[in-house]
Formats: structure tokens, sequence, C-alpha cells
């Protein structure tokens, strides 16, 4: 990557008007495979190189972005975002403050332990087979199986008009896997993703077969055994993956400001949380909860946010009270407060707005079996397959494909379909129980336009919720 | 070498390397954004693209790559190094090859209009639709608008040859007249004309307005009245689930063709040549010629989306639907009804309208069972007349249930597309009027 037309652009921005700007240049590569029912899908690789840069004019916000890294190109498309940022400053009532920050230099390279060019394709594919062919001999009837796996090393140089440098390069390994298990007329499916910033060395912390194994396994007894959720209110305990999908539906999403302030209104809502609500309680003492950035080799994890913030732990919910927002410059300039380095963008070519890194539920001091043994009668819920949550974050749903009775303290029979439909704070309030061992679970988060599916892990340890009534399909 | 040199020398150079089947592509875009917030112009976005694309055969084996540079030496690194990945990997066994393409195709109407090249007028537009958002009772009035101009060059080893150029033109428009009542919409097209943000700004300004002080409603079995907006994303899980790739991943509750599927009331196409659709092309990603193909006919399942490899794997016919890698949809068009949105809500003893949705989400792709979010107003209907607005519900059923409890279709269609679209959903463009079911299965969040 030529540095120098990141350069080019900073100086040539403030040259024409801008009181701030800022550019990412990137250069990615990556390949990826795919199985489907054994099939090898087309594969292949792909390679790109760009720059993304952002000018405040006269208190206005300019984006621009491209993949011709020319001189000429760069001139163009530094002078319409300038040119475009102007023409709003005219028409705009109120003015963008980016909260100052101190400047940064530094390099953040994180190494690969076994280099994906050092994998060839064939072996790439050959562990898919690999998997598939492990799944197969268990003896569970499972027709559909899809499987990917992407490798890919994004290098990234920023910098801005304040004088901060950033380098970092960034492996990334991700594997997905859709599978139907048929028993009969009736099926279960799964979805799963597994990602790491690590290099082909990652999949050993994947443990792959183990998990698939197990699922197929739980989906085909779910089928044979399984039976409805109980009426009556029961507790209910959650595994780190349940605990995941709420802790970022349910406190990362709401939490983010940009979506308090009504930027994200028209396409990923806003939120019920307001900046008054800081300091009120939202849950039982047992419950904390935070976005931390600093976790190592895990998809949400970065040093430097894509303003060149550091990154740092925000304890967004504290033994029950609301404590922190998720803030970029922006955002933060509105509450007259610093930012807390949450200002991601999933590449060169889209701004970089508000984003959680990995967000989970802080641990407590049960033991996960006693969180069962504990439970004279309700439901574990293992995973999930439909969720959703409506556009303030407040009505939460989501429905096991893997969930047990509990009784008398014990793991029994399997249950079907147990939904889980609760208000935000119905579901911090409900727990009594927080386990000891955390565990963080890959996604992609959607938001923005055009949307940016950007990677982060979510999770937490088992949890004990009391008195709740799961709803049935 | 230019970027429009690249196509017919891959092609040439591919063959020669011993390629079975090649596509080349190249393409240059410039779009532009405005993203508004409270009725200021939060950002302005600026995008200016080149770029790329080779898909290869090597006996049965089926790679892609982009080509970063354009140069001749990096097209032929490109090419050695597909061909080098292709001999590593085994046969793509049900692979039949690519369709017979064309350096001429019927001319398609409204997918370009010269005004939208470097359109320059987005900030007037943009300030027109809050305006009128303002003017018809919102508070705050926050959207994005879209413009965009592409042109590409594509060559095959099977006969296609052609270039090609696009506008797209659209305005998603969220007006708040209070926290929780608002009202969306969403406009968009290829061409400037009738492109009418005064319009869609007034109209979610006025459903904004009537959404004020939303009620709590009980959970129960409902009649609802599905705006266009969410009929793109509800039914654009059935337009996905209809690609032939998303049955083979077991994720489509469409199953045998024949089957009754639906209310003989509803009928859907994929129309992939509809002139003026927004997703519209006169020839699909191979070369195979647009057409509208009947998905859906009065209820009954007619055929799942093919490209040629697919349709020939199945017997069958190809529907140019390629997605080189899968088959994808076009423009999903619903034939509309003859009801007006009065008559249709004058039909209902007890239910709702639904104007916007979103993460609709799926238990289960293949038996159907899924629950999908309603957000913006929802309003309660009583004996043929609306109530009240109310808030806080969800639609957990299954959509083949949906599709069978369709009553009545209005008759004015909207041309949208789901900014929200969840899987199997490709979050393409559905022409659609607004959707009457009956007694669908209403939840709520449990006490």
């Amino acid at each position: 990557m030529d540095r120098s037309s990141a350069e080019f652009c900073i100086k040539l921005a403030q040259k024409l008007g801008a009181s701030y700007s800022e550019a990412r240049l990137e250069n990615s590569y990556g390949d990826g495979y795919a199985l489907k029912n054994g099939t090898p899908e087309p594969a292949g690789f792909s390679e790109e190189t760009g720059i993304g840069i952002r000018v405040v004019v006269n208190g206005a916000l300019g984006f621009a972005s491209t993949n011709k890294i020319d001189k000429t190109s760069l001139k163009g498309l530094v002078t319409n975002a300038v040119r475009s940022a102007k023409r709003a400053s005219i028409v705009n009532d109120q003015k963008i403050v980016l909260v100052p920050e101190k400047t940064c230099r530094d390099s953040v390279v994180k190494k690969q332990a076994v280099s994906f060019k050092s994998i060839s394709a064939k072996q790439k594919l050959a562990y898919l087979q690999k998997i598939d062919k492990a799944l197969l001999a268990l003896g569970v009837n499972v027709p559909q199986r899809d499987y990917s796996i992407d490798t890919s090393v994004s290098k990234k140089y920023f910098i801005n008009s304040e004088g901060s440098k950033i380098y970092s390069e960034t492996p990334y390994l991700e594997l997905i896997s859709v599978l139907t298990v048929k028993e009969g007329a009736r099926t279960n499916q799964s979805y799963l993703v597994l990602t790491e910033t690590k290099g082909w060395e990652g999949l050993r912390s994947m443990k792959v077969n183990q998990l698939l194994s197990s699922k197929v396994k739980a989906l085909q007894l779910n089928i044979r055994k399984g039976i409805p959720a109980p009426r009556e209110k029961l507790d209910v305990v959650i595994s780190p993956y349940v605990a995941g999908i709420i802790a970022h539906e349910s406190c990362g999403h709401p939490y983010e400001a940009d979506r308090i302030f009504g930027r994200e209104a028209a396409q990923a809502g806003e939120s019920f949380v307001t900046p008054a609500m800081i300091g009120t309680r939202i849950g039982t003492d047992v419950v904390s909860l935070v976005d931390d950035p600093n976790i190592t080799g895990k998809a949400g994890s970065y040093k430097y946010d894509d303003e060149g913030v550091p990154a740092r732990r925000k304890w967004l919910i504290k033994n029950g009270m609301i404590k922190e927002l998720l803030h970029n410059r922006e955002t933060a300039g509105q509450m007259g407060i610093k930012s807390n380095g949450s200002s991601r963008a999933a590449n060169y070519s889209v701004e970089p707005i508000v984003r959680m890194s990995n967000t989970f539920f802080m641990p407590g001091k049960w033991k996960d079996e006693d969180l069962i043994k504990d439970t004279r009668k309700g439901v574990y819920i293992k995973s999930f397959m439909e969720w959703n949550i409506d556009d303030k974050r407040y009505n939460f749903k989501s429905v096991s494909n893997e969930a047990f009775m509990i009784r008398n303290g014990k793991l029994c029979e399997p249950v079907r379909n147990a939904a889980i439909e609760l208000t935000t704070p119905q579901i911090y309030s409900a727990i009594d129980a927080v386990g000891k061992k955390v565990e963080l679970w890959a996604a992609s988060c959607g938001k923005g336009e055009p949307t940016q599916g950007i990677p982060v892990t979510m999770g937490g340890p088992h949890l004990r919720m009391r008195k709740i009534r799961l709803g049935r399909r | 070498m230019k970027l429009f040199e690249i196509p017919e020398y891959g092609v040439k150079k591919a063959l020669r390397l011993g390629a079975s089947d090649v596509i080349v592509d190249a393409g240059r875009s410039d779009s532009q954004q405005i993203k508004f917030v409270n009725n200021d112009i939060a950002v302005t976005k600026n995008w200016q693209d080149e770029s790329a694309g080779v898909y290869l055969v090597y006996k049965k084996r089926v790679v892609s790559a982009n080509i970063k540079t354009f140069t001749k030496s990096e097209v032929d690194h490109t090419l050695n190094k597909l061909i080098k990945l292709a001999k590593l990997l085994p046969p793509k066994d049900d692979y039949y090859g690519i369709a017979k393409g064309y350096s001429k195709y019927p001319k398609l109407d409204g997918v370009y209009d010269r005004q939208l090249v470097n359109f320059t007028k987005g900030v007037d537009k943009v300030q027109e639709a809050i305006n009128a958002g303002l003017r018809s009772g919102a508070k705050r009035v926050t959207g994005v608008f879209d413009t965009s101009y592409g042109e590409g060059y594509t060559v095959s080893s099977n006969g296609l040859d052609i270039k090609d150029k696009g506008t797209a033109i659209s305005l998603s428009l969220r007006a708040l007249a209070a926290k929780e009542a608002s009202g969306h919409k969403v406009i968009q097209a290829n061409v400037l004309r009738g492109f009418d943000v005064d319009r869609v700004g007034s109209e979610a300004g006025k459903i904004a307005k009537k959404a004020l002080n939303p009620q709590s409603l009980s959970a129960g079995k409902y009649d609802i009245l599905f705006y266009p907006l969410t009929v793109a994303d509800m039914f654009g899980c059935v337009a996905g689930s209809s690609s032939i790739t998303m049955q083979e991943s077991g994720m489509s509750f469409l199953k045998k063709i024949g089957e009754k599927v639906a209310s003989p009331k509803l009928t859907m196409y994929d129309w992939a040549n509809l002139p003026y659709g927004a997703d519209s092309y006169a020839f699909d990603d191979e070369g195979a010629p647009a057409q509208k193909t009947p998905v859906i006919v009065n209820g009954v399942f007619k055929t799942y989306l093919h490209n040629y490899s697919t349709a020939q794997k199945y017997k069958t016919q190809n529907t140019s639907n390629s997605g080189l890698v899968e088959p994808a949809p076009s423009n999903t068009y619903i034939v509309p009804g003859k009801s007006s949105i009065p008559t249709l809500i004058g039909k209902m003893k007890k239910g709702l309208i639904v104007t916007n949705t979103w993460y609709t989400t799926f238990q289960n792709y293949q038996t159907g069972n899924f629950s999908t979010i309603p957000r913006d107003a929802i309003f309660y209907v009583e004996n043929g007349k609306i109530k009240c607005p109310v808030k806080d519900i969800r639609i957990s059923d299954n959509m083949l249930n949906i599709m069978r409890s369709i009553t009545d279709l209005g008759k004015k269609q909207e041309q949208v597309t789901s900014w929200a679209a969840e899987p199997p959903n490709f979050g393409n463009n559905i022409i659609t009027p607004a959707i009457l079911c009956k007694k669908l299965n209403v939840t709520k969040s449990r006490s």
C-alpha cells in the first residue's frame, strides 16, 4: 500500500477548507471454499485496495471512497467530498462536533502462527470434506449440509488531520455451517458461525467436529423426544450462546449512542434507552454487561477504532445499573464527553459508525452444574434459531432448537421450540444467578446504509432467570 | 490496459489456458448518498469504483476472482492463478455449463436516465421530502436518498459480448410525530420521471400523525392487512426460497412443483425484464435473455429459479436468474387485486394494519415457521373501521399459512425493497399491492 495516497487526501482536504479530515487506506486479500451436501461449490479469491475519507466542513460531514488510487481520481474524490459537505452545511441547522481526542501513532500487527498462505486450496477444501465425513459417520440423518470456510488478511492505514497514524494487519478466519437434521417427516435446523482473528491455527480453538457432532445429535434427540414447553411460569437457565444474543440485541444495540440520538432511525432503528437513564436500574444486582474490544483473537477485537481512538472495555450495565453508552467522536461530542472508541467500519468503502465489539455478560459466582442442581423445575435452553427484536430494542424473542427440562436439579427430556418472549427490563430483572465461565460466540452484525456486516462476538456465562413464562410453537 | 479491454482479452486468454467456460466482466460506478437525520443532513457520501471479475471453469472445477489492477500482466496473473487453483480442486459433478449469450438483446425501457448521471439536485430533493413530512404532521424526518450510475461490459466464452449501463434513484424516509409514532415510506426507480419525494414525505408524515398514542393489544388471532413495505420483507423470503440453491441447502419452505402453496388469489412472477423495474436486466450474469417467470400462479407453485447449469441438472427450463454461483430473484411482481385500501379495511372484522416490519427470521426454513416484528405505525381495526394505533406486537406464524390465508389484494402497487432483509430474503426489489390475510397469530412479550 502506498501510504502517501492517504496523506495526499488529508492535505488536500484541509487545503480545500475541511476543519477535520481522515483517511483509511486498506488492502485485503481473501479466499473462500464451500461444500454443499458433499459437492464442492465454486471457490475463489479476491484482492482489493481502496481508500475511504471523511471530512468535516463548516460543521457538516462528508464521506467518499474509491478503489482508484491514482492522484487524479483521489483529487476528484476529495473535492467531491468537501463540496458535498459544504453544500449540506448551508442547509443544516445543527453543526457536527467531533470531540477532541489525543493523537496516536502505532503499528498493530496480529501475527498468524500458521499462515493462510501456507495452506493450499486443496487442504482448505479437504478440511470441509473431513468435517462432513465425520458428521456423516455419526449415523444421524443430515440430508442438507452446507459448509464454507473463508480466510482473509486486512491491512489498514489510518491517518487523520490531527496527527494520528495507525497501521494494522488483521487475519480473519470464518467457518459457517447450515445443517438440517431429519427424522421421518420432521426436521430441525442449525446455523452456526465460528470466527477467529488468527491464522489457520484458529481452527484448533473452534473445535468444529466436536461442536457439530454434539449439535446434530441434540437436534435429532429434540425431534425424537422433545415435548412442548410447560405453560406455567418456571425457571429458565440459558447457555452462553443464548446469553450472547440477549447481550447483543437487548444491551449492545440499545446502548449505541448514534441510535439513541436518532441517526439510525430510518433503518436500524432507535432505542428505548435515553442518556437520562444512565445511573438508573435496569436489572438485578448480579447483572453486569460489557463491550470489550481488548480480548485476544476474537472477531470483535481491535486496539484502535476507526477514528483512531484507543479501544477500551465499556461497562454497559454494572450491578444492574445502566452505566455507559457506546460512543464515537460525534455522539461523545453531543453529550460533552470523550469517545470510548466504538467507531467501526466494515471496510474502506463505508463510513465508520458506532458499533459493538465483543459484548457479553460478566461472570458471576455459580458453577454451571450448580445452576442446574439448584433449579427444582425449569428449562435449560442451549441454543436457538429464530430470534428478533423491535426497532427500539425493547421486545425480544428467541426460539430454542436445543433445550431440556430441568426436574429436581437434573437435566431431563428435551423441550421443543421453547420461546423466550420478554421485554428487555423483564429479562435483566429476572436474572438471579450467573455462572463463572464466559464463552463468546461469533456473529455478523448489520447496521448502516449500505448495510455494513461487521464481525462481532457475543456471549456470557450460563444465567438463570426466575419465574419466566415460555412460549411455544 | 483500459478497463473495458479486459473482458475480451480475458476470455481469449483463459480459453488458451484450457478453461472450458469463462465469463469476464468489467464495470465502473459512481454513486451518491445523502443521509438525513432529525431534519438535517447527517452525512453526504460519494463512491467511485471500477471493477473487473472472472468466472472460470476448468474441467468442471468452478473458480472465480476479481482483478485488482487493470494491466495485462495482472489479468494474466489472475487467470494463471485461477487455473492453478482449479487444478487443485475436485470437480463439481453437478456443473453443466453456461448459457448461450448474445451481442444484442431487446431494449429494456426505464433502466437508464441520463439526468441521473452526476445528479446534483440531491440536497434539494431531500429538503423537499423533509418539508413534506413536517407539513404532514411529523416532528422529525429521517432517511436515506441514493442515486447511482453504472456501466459495464461482459464477454463470455459462449457468445455473450455486450456493454450495458443503468441508473438508479431511491428514497427511504421515516417520519416521526413522536418517539412511538412513525410512518415509513420507500420509493425506488431507475429514472427521475415520476419520482415524487413530496408524496413520500407527505404520506409518511400522515401515517406518523395517525399513529400518535399507540395502545397495547392482546395477543391472539387477527386479520392482517400488510402494506407494501411489509410485503417486501416477508415475500422477499418467498422469492428467496424459490431459488433452487436455497432448496438444495434446506433453506426453502417451497417443496414440490405443482403443489398448492398459497391462496388462489396469489400470483407472483419473477420478472427480470420488467420495464422500469429497479432490479431489471436485459440479460442475466451468464447472458441468458431476461424473462418473466411465473413462480406462483393462482396459489400453485410453478418453478424454482434457475441458472443454465442448475436447469440442466434438474432437466428443466433456465429461468435466466444467474447468479453465477447461485440463481437469485430479480424483480418480484405480485399481481394486484381490485380492492382499494378502504375496501380492504372494510373487510376486516378484528384486524391489524401493519405498515412495516423487520427481523423476519425462521425457526425452520423447511417448515416456514417464523416470526417478524412490526415497526412504525400499526393500526387496530374493528368491524371495518380503524379504532386506534397499537404497539409492541409480533407476528409469529408460518409462511405457507400466511400465503394460504390471503383473502384479497389491493389494486395499487408500490415498488419497494426491505432494508432489513434476512436470509432467505435476497433483499430484492418487489412490486406489490397491500395484501390482506385472515386470522394470523399475533404474540407479544409475556408478563
